[in-house]
């Protein structure tokens, strides 16, 4: 069984985490996700990064998030210091080193962090830049997350305090508050980034959209016992996860993946949660609060949509069926083959 | 390899295979065989540099690894210390100057943040760089025990050879010492025969002839075996040095690689706690700006309420004087008002009055 050995930290040993890990990256490319969401392809390379590093003996357990089954902290940190060191010339040269440099350098790993400004357009005439922020992240709750945020500035009141120029003068960046401010809120919905990039001084708020991965709950079954996430997280996800695998034990390798969405932007028509598992920050409010709430968002241009698909094995596909009938929504199941 | 220890043929012509009827001269023909090179002082002294060469090498490696060694060691149990300190924060056992006090000490620890506020960095985020420091730290070292792996495999190569000659050494002496006692056996036949031959006859000179080419050998190849036995001792004293190094390589590496194990199992198992720390830092951090902003709008209210209050004490204190007020300029209005009448109606009646004692003049006139 796998072992919990440490805080929300699970271990595999290294065949079945190279089991898990396959089950894992064929789960993701199933959830066919948006740009919005974390890159697919890079979080793919993770996946294979892990699998090539158990498999050559360069790491002796798979370690993942025991609430989410993702790679956890530790995991990815090894993959990003391993493609450091053998950058730098410093890595081991026994020939298993060498063939997992291999692998490594014609793979793209996805980081713990990464930020990215761009500018979508730019009218000189009027001095108006129009930017797209992504923050990538392994978030605290063990999900991987993506933040996009698109707003627009004028020049004379964008150089200061949202973004700043490279030293040619030709590049953006955000300074450090904003991009700490859009950092932090990856915990929080994508009203409340809106509401609060919204209050800095000379900026438009476009559009706030939050991509999650996971949690990606998998069982295998194997000659002692199911190995499965000792710590599910994801509540009713979680609930009819565990009753599923109490009622019939799963013969093959079984996974649910939930791939949420969480979107403010000006352009959507109605307010809206097509997610089961996430109701709208208004239906989550008592009813005081609620009515501060509706009052405060009256004078606000913009609305929220709120979405998750999921990607299930066959035997697993009565869990979001029935959080959907529960939560009267119509989401995207893809199931694995 | 085999060397031959050959007499030169022009030096000295073949000796006749009997110096006298008893006498069998066959061993000043027959070669010593050697293995190697060949021996001198010289080529013995450059072999043993060259051995001690590889050893000075080899500690100079030792002594290069064993500082970087202590440096890495010391900036990784620093690091680790203050992912140390984190964990006892979470744990709540660090600090009793209260959470905020905690974390600014933490915070202090990490380069370049000390001096930050704490809402302009994302704890969450600068939490997660240290760890990578951290981790990327505890892999140099694991490297370095590769390091030392491969030096204490290049040693104990170094020992095969060196074993291979105090083998050849040994051997070597050996067929020195055996061609010596012979070519002794052969000298000692050569006297005893000249004793028994007339003094400065043909035989007597051929026999003395014999007994100095024997002396010629029997120098050189004593000198062989004090040059070999020489080599095998000192070849044994370097054979202990390279294996004490070798172990000493060894135990290094072990303890290396038994540091940076427990360093990298402390750091798994770190890295939820770190990531827990971080959000709940960076989520305090959103909650307290929330709070300065709700502070603000606090502010704002207080003061519209304090407006309100004191116009309305204001109004309160000044409205009747204000009514009053009213009043009397409604009173002084009227009594403006009905002056005003009174004297347009003192006029209007005037007016009328001198009309008609104007008119009644005429009248009278005319009349």
């Amino acid at each position: 069984m796998a072992k919990v050995v440490g805080y929300h930290t699970q271990a595999l040993e290294p065949s079945q985490g190279v089991e898990c890990l396959q089950l894992m990256a064929k789960t993701i490319r199933a959830a066919r996700l948006r740009d919005s969401f974390p890159s697919a392809a890079r979080l793919r390379d993770l996946l294979l990064s892990l699998e090539r590093g158990l498999q050559l003996g360069r790491y002796k357990e798979y370690l993942f998030d025991a609430r989410t089954g993702l790679p956890n902290l530790a995991s990815v940190t090894r993959v990003a210091t391993d493609v450091e060191i053998i950058g730098s010339g410093g890595f081991p040269s026994d020939p298993a080193s060498r063939q997992y440099a291999r692998a490594l350098s014609a793979l793209r790993p996805i980081p713990v962090d990464e930020i990215e400004t761009e500018i979508r357009r730019f009218d000189p005439r009027a001095g108006r830049v129009e930017v797209r922020v992504r923050v990538t992240k392994l978030d605290g709750s063990g999900r991987f997350t993506r933040i996009t945020v698109d707003f627009s500035s004028t020049q004379v009141s964008w150089i200061r305090p949202v973004l700043r120029l490279d030293d040619e003068g030709v590049r953006v960046a955000l300074t450090g508050p904003v991009e700490t401010m859009i950092y932090r809120h990856a915990a929080f919905d994508a009203e409340m980034l809106f509401v609060r990039l919204s209050d800095l001084d000379g900026v438009d708020v476009e559009r706030v959209e939050r991509g999650l991965v996971g949690p990606v709950l998998f069982a295998l079954p194997g000659g002692g016992g199911l190995e499965t996430l000792a710590e599910p997280s994801g509540d009713a996800l979680a609930d009819g996860w565990r009753h599923v695998l109490q009622a019939q034990a799963p013969e093959r390798p079984v996974a649910l993946g939930a791939f949420q969405s969480d979107i403010a932007a000006t352009d959507i028509k109605a307010e809206k949660s097509n997610d089961p598992l996430a109701p709208l920050l208004r239906d989550r409010l008592a009813e005081r609060p609620a009515r501060d709430h509706a009052s405060q968002r009256e004078a606000t241009l913009f609305k929220v949509y709120r979405d998750c698909k999921f990607v299930t094995s066959r035997e697993l596909r009565a869990v979001p069926e029935s959080l959907m009938r529960s939560a009267g929504t119509r989401n995207l199941i893809y199931e694995l083959r | 390899m085999v060397s031959t220890i050959r007499q030169s043929s022009q030096d000295m012509p073949p000796s006749p295979i009997m110096a006298g009827p008893k006498i069998n001269l066959d061993v000043l023909d027959r070669p010593a065989t050697y293995s190697g090179e060949g021996i001198s002082v010289k080529s013995l002294e450059e072999d043993i540099h060259q051995e001690r060469e590889v050893q000075n090498t080899k500690v100079d490696e030792l002594k290069v690894l064993r500082e970087r060694n202590v440096e890495i060691n010391q900036a990784m149990a620093d690091e680790l210390a203050k992912l140390q300190k984190f964990s006892d924060y979470l744990n709540g056992t660090a600090y009793e100057g209260g959470v905020l006090a905690g974390l600014k000490s933490l915070l202090s620890n990490i380069p370049g943040l000390g001096s930050l506020a704490i809402s302009q960095r994302s704890i969450e985020q600068l939490l997660k760089q240290q760890y990578h420091i951290s981790a990327r730290r505890v892999k140099e070292s694991a490297a370095y025990v590769d390091t030392l792996k491969a030096s204490e495999q290049d040693l104990y190569k170094e020992l095969e050879r060196i074993n291979g000659k105090i083998v050849e050494m040994a051997k070597n002496e050996k067929v020195a010492l055996d061609y010596v006692i012979e070519l002794r056996d052969l000298e000692t036949q050569l006297r005893a025969e000249m004793e028994t031959v007339e003094a400065g006859s043909v035989e007597y000179r051929e026999l003395d002839s014999s007994a100095d080419k024997v002396r010629a050998k029997l120098a050189e190849h004593s000198s062989n075996v004090l040059l070999y036995g020489a080599a095998e001792e000192r070849y044994v004293a370097l054979k202990d040095n390279t294996r004490k190094l070798a172990e000493t390589l060894r135990n290094l590496g072990n303890d290396i690689q038994q540091y940076t194990t427990a360093a990298s199992i402390k750091l798994d198992m770190a890295s939820a706690q770190i990531q827990a720390i971080g959000r709940a830092a960076d989520a305090s951090a959103v909650v307290l700006e929330m709070k300065k902003s709700l502070d603000v709008m606090t502010e704002s209210m207080n003061v519209t309420t304090q407006f309100v209050s004191d116009t309305q004490i204001f109004f309160r204190e000044n409205l009747d004087s204000l009514v009053q007020e009213l009043d009397t300029f409604d009173e002084k209005t009227t009594a403006v008002l009905d002056t005003n009448l009174e004297r347009s109606k003192e006029i209007e009646t005037e007016r009328i009055n001198a009309a008609i004692a104007k008119a009644e003049s005429k009248h009278a006139d005319d009349a």
